[in-house]
């Protein structure tokens, strides 16, 4: 009798003790599946948090997807931002993506800064809808003190076109001079179709064709013109990140600059 | 002979007058509405108009992950906001192949490099390969 109840709680220890292994070998496992999407989670929100203190946008995503075979690094870190002022002009979306970012975590934490030790690859892409360079066109307008002027753009890849009725009191003396054979009266009406180029941060127009007043204005005149307006633009950095803007593409509803 | 050489000049005095009328005349002609329309695109072989259209695609493609933070499915999703048409691959008359993980790797490609005197054709997250 008693031979059988010690082999029976020797059973049951064995039960035991294999159910406690188990326990502790499963739960490991289980809580470091989990930690990667926990971890990558956090630090969206961290993020997100010390860039909306930084920069001024309508809507903020933060996307980190950490790496599967080496614990507690970043393969990508995407940061996407809708409405954001850059410079004078709205952009519709500015998106910074690190491919296996280092990120300043103590400053992250305890500042609430964001900052980049290092990174293999980063790519930046701004989107500038037609709707928002009219804004800008307007809002510039409105400073200058410009009265009476009408501006439409569209895009017609690889072009950018620009419809306009402007007083002539409005255009820079030295291109009503370069100008002067077709500005008849005192405003300047027409098309014109530019291409657009960038580098260093700065944004420059080629015009391709141009009409003013119903006369279509001569390819050396255009040339001249290229040479005096470009740059045309400075592309804002958005602080806290770094990037040249070098590339332009003009898309059916977008001009989209890379770096 | 004087009376003569002054004829001459006052023909190329008139001449000239004449076609920088018809110059001003055709600028005019040139400038109607109906002409607010961009250049022509200018013709190109096969393999340049192929380059150009993958071009054009891979930046549609990039500029879609910068909306959704995620690339395309398919090609046709980059209409309208990014491309008006979709191009056909110029030496096949057909659509580009398209692959994509959505997540970190995009590819297009042409169906048959061959028919543009190549082995290899294609454009990888961007990088144009060409062989």
């Amino acid at each position: 009798m008693k031979m059988v109840k010690s082999c029976k709680n020797k059973a049951l220890g064995a039960l035991l003790c294999f159910l406690v292994i188990a326990a502790v070998l499963i739960c490991p496992c289980a809580l470091s599946a989990k930690a990667p999407e926990l971890a990558a989670k956090a630090l969206e929100d961290e993020i997100s948090k010390a860039l909306g203190k930084a920069i001024a946008c309508k809507k903020m995503e933060v996307l980190v997807r950490l790496s599967k075979d080496k614990p507690g690094e970043i393969r990508i870190l995407a940061v996407r931002m809708e409405g954001t002022a850059l410079g004078k002009m709205a952009a519709d979306y500015v998106t910074v993506i690190y491919e296996k970012p280092v990120i300043d975590i103590d400053q992250l934490q305890k500042a609430k800064k964001f900052k980049i030790l290092s990174s293999a690859k980063t790519r930046v892409s701004i989107l500038i809808s037609a709707r928002s360079v009219e804004a800008y066109i307007t809002s510039r307008a409105k400073q200058l003190q410009i009265k009476n002027y009408r501006a439409s753009i569209r895009f017609s890849p690889p072009y950018a076109e620009c419809l306009f009725n402007v007083p002539a009191s409005a255009v820079s003396p030295k291109i009503l001079k370069i100008l002067d054979k077709f500005v008849k009266g005192n405003r300047l009406e027409g098309y014109a179709a530019v291409r657009l180029t960038a580098g260093a941060n700065t944004l420059s127009a080629a015009p391709a064709k141009v009409i003013v007043n119903h006369f279509v204005i001569p390819d050396a005149i255009l040339k001249e013109l290229q040479r005096m307006v470009n740059p045309s633009d400075r592309i804002p950095v958005l602080s806290p990140f770094q990037y040249s803007i070098n590339k332009v593409a003009v898309q059916n509803n977008y001009i989209f600059m890379t770096n | 002979m004087f009376r003569g050489k002054i004829k001459f000049v006052l023909g190329l005095i008139l001449l000239a007058v004449i076609a920088a009328a018809g110059y001003a005349f055709y600028l005019y002609q040139q400038g109607g509405t109906e002409h607010y329309k961009p250049p022509e695109k200018k013709a190109e072989s096969p393999l340049e108009q192929a380059l150009g259209d993958m071009k054009a695609l891979s930046q549609a493609v990039e500029a879609y992950y910068a909306k959704n933070l995620q690339y395309p499915d398919r090609l046709e999703q980059l209409k309208p906001d990014f491309i008006s048409e979709i191009p056909v691959e110029p030496g096949a008359k057909k659509a580009f192949v398209y692959e994509s993980d959505t997540q970190e790797r995009y590819r297009i490609a042409v169906s048959d490099p061959s028919r543009y005197g190549l082995t290899e054709l294609f454009l990888e997250n961007g990088e144009i390969v060409q062989k």
